[in-house]
């Protein structure tokens, strides 16, 4: 029996707000624990929230890349659950007027098929502290760090659109691809930037009802992702093709150890008892505010992909890779824009430059080498002033920190030999200096001469110490070398 | 859509939890006597502890409020548009600003235990 996958994704974007959502603590990354968490964020009593208006700006904007509807007056509800790691014993939320409405996204599938999924609604939020179980204390304790509580989140929700692990990664990537463009999310996934919960349900192919579903939360990465998903598809088709149900629950993927495992049943299930947040008022947002927000809109992927095709002549697979990511798309408009060669800069930027970060699991914003030094190292390649095998050691010194493409070039030596005269004496006195090699040249036959070719190149780069230029050579050598025959 | 019951919440936030609990259980057909294990349920999920002793009297006091709630049900409100707040007024917001510097010290002070600057709890995992 086949079966058809259905998938929906509740997406957790923190926004790029310098502030929380209802209070004045600093949201940056990394600080000492609870040193920004303030009287707000702990719940002290007597404390009130104020709405931060970047957060309102930043969840408009996101509704206006997606086309959504705005929701002119948006309100806040309480959704009630005890955990250490949320003070106020609940989360302030949106559930009855959520202030971006329902719209659109579309992806682009491996195969070149687009698909429309829809969004059914996205709304503010406040994040959670966290809870560290294992620490430098008694180990029947929890720390709880509340630097993190009250940092403002959009919660996107998409309609069941999509039907395998594929569509799912294509969609929350385009998400990720928007949110960074517009610049309302760092996109920093190692630190919890975006986050996804995954609704997954299976049904005979064809069929018109849809399954229970599970919803497995939490995904902090793309792969981790698709490997839940594929292992919950296979579990659910699994249990029910040996004569069980699927029982409506939430699951927990855990990508180091690749097991999934029950977090509770729909019975347990959370009672949030939501109810509208007295201590907020309705917000109202107008025309004039929206208007000015779509006439600043930072320019989206899909628009920013046509143009490098159209701007830097690149494939459309090239353009599609480089404008999925904001940072990346602006460090190689930089170096494009510094070395007038567009087609270098993004084979650089998408080749040597992306897998020496990945391997080193960096983000293109805290690059060792600078879109100026890249472009620096291109000038050097494109003016052949050295060679392509150059031009990866020259690399590697940059992003070493030995600074740019010129400085190196000068202090190793390794400048490309491009003078014909020069290169000229070179080929003429490795010829003089093999004439055993030049007599089995001479006898081999004419079509199987060219293979002989390889042996005298050798030896000219030998004796140049690598810095001939290989393309001049090859036309010296073979013009020397047919004045013999 | 909010139910009027909303309204109570308002001003009686702290048992706003308890009684949205009730309503929503549909009880109200036997506002006087809720049954035990409802009670027991909803003082779980808001953790307020109600002894044997007093469930009785819990179960009667939460049972006439629900007879209040009865009574706004019984406004005709068809066509009148559910509101979140009672007042005429909107939101304001704050610029993004960072206005809230490291209290640590002195908001740590007051809590039972901490360690390397987390507050500690009695071990949760979920």
């Amino acid at each position: 029996m086949s079966w058809d996958t259905v998938i929906g994704l509740e997406i957790h974007v923190q926004l790029a707000t310098k502030t929380k959502i209802f209070s004045g603590a600093s949201t940056a990354y990394g600080a000492e624990p609870n040193t920004q968490a303030c009287a707000i964020d702990l719940a002290m009593p007597g404390t009130l929230p104020v709405l931060n208006k970047q957060a309102v700006n930043y969840a408009i904007m996101f509704g206006l890349a997606i086309d959504a509807e705005i929701g002119q007056v948006s309100a806040f509800e309480r959704k009630n659950y005890f955990y250490p790691d949320l003070p106020k014993g609940y989360q302030t939320t949106q559930l009855e007027k959520p202030i971006v409405g329902r719209g659109n996204v579309e992806i682009q599938l491996a195969d070149g098929r687009t698909k429309n999924v829809r969004i059914h609604h996205a709304h503010l939020e406040e994040d959670a502290g966290k809870s560290l179980h294992e620490g430098n204390f008694n180990s029947s304790f929890s720390g709880i760090d509340l630097n993190r509580a009250g940092t403002p989140l959009i919660e996107i929700v998409s309609e069941p659109d999509m039907s395998n692990a594929e569509e799912a990664i294509a969609f929350a990537k385009k998400i990720h691809s928007i949110v960074t463009s517009i610049g309302i999310c760092d996109g920093e996934m190692s630190q919890g930037s975006m986050r996804f919960d995954v609704n997954v349900s299976v049904k005979p192919s064809g069929s018109d009802t849809l399954g229970t579903r599970t919803e497995t939360k939490n995904l902090n990465s793309f792969k981790f992702m698709e490997e839940a998903i594929k292992r919950e598809v296979a579990r659910q088709i699994d249990v029910i093709e040996d004569g069980g149900t699927i029982a409506q629950e939430t699951r927990l993927y855990n990508g180091e150890t690749k097991v999934a495992r029950s977090m509770r049943s729909k019975e347990e299930a959370n009672d949030y008892r939501y109810f509208p947040c007295p201590d907020l008022l309705p917000v109202v947002v107008s025309d004039e505010q929206v208007e000015e927000l779509r006439r600043n809109l930072p320019e989206l992927p899909d628009a920013r992909q046509a143009r490098f095709v159209e701007q830097y002549e690149l494939s459309e697979y090239d353009a599609g890779i480089l404008s999925s990511d904001a940072a990346m798309a602006n460090y190689f408009e930089t170096v494009s824009s510094a070395c007038k060669n567009p087609k270098l800069a993004a084979n650089w930027t998408m080749g040597e430059l992306s897998a020496r970060l990945n391997s080193q699991d960096l983000s293109i914003g805290n690059s060792p080498v600078s879109a100026e030094q890249l472009a620096g190292l291109i000038v050097r390649i494109a003016d052949n002033s050295i060679s392509g095998k150059m031009a990866k050691e020259v690399f590697e010194a940059i992003w070493a920190g030995e600074g740019s493409a010129d400085k190196i070039i000068e202090a190793r030596g390794l400048k490309q030999v491009s003078d014909s005269g020069a290169l000229e004496q070179m080929v003429a006195d490795v010829l003089a200096a093999n004439q055993a090699m030049v007599d089995d040249y001479i006898n081999t036959d004419e079509a199987k001469r060219k293979k002989k070719l390889g042996g005298f190149m050798g030896q000219i780069m030998k004796a140049s110490k690598g810095q001939a230029n290989p393309q001049q050579v090859n036309q010296i050598l073979a013009q020397k070398l047919n004045e013999l025959l | 859509m909010l139910h009027p019951l909303n309204l109570i919440g308002l001003f009686m936030v702290p048992y706003a939890t308890l009684i949205q609990g009730i309503y929503r259980a549909e009880l109200t057909d036997n506002l006087m006597s809720i049954e035990r294990r409802e009670i027991e349920k909803l003082a779980t999920l808001s953790r307020i502890a109600i002894n044997e002793e007093t469930i009785n009297e819990v179960s009667q006091r939460l049972g006439s409020v629900l007879e209040l709630v009865d009574q706004l049900q019984a406004v005709d409100t068809d066509g009148v548009e559910a509101m979140s707040h009672p007042m005429q007024a909107t939101q304001r917001l704050r610029e993004d600003e960072v206005t809230e510097l490291n209290r640590r010290e002195a908001l740590q002070a007051i809590a039972p235990e901490t360690e390397d600057g987390l507050f500690l709890v009695p071990k949760v995992i979920e």
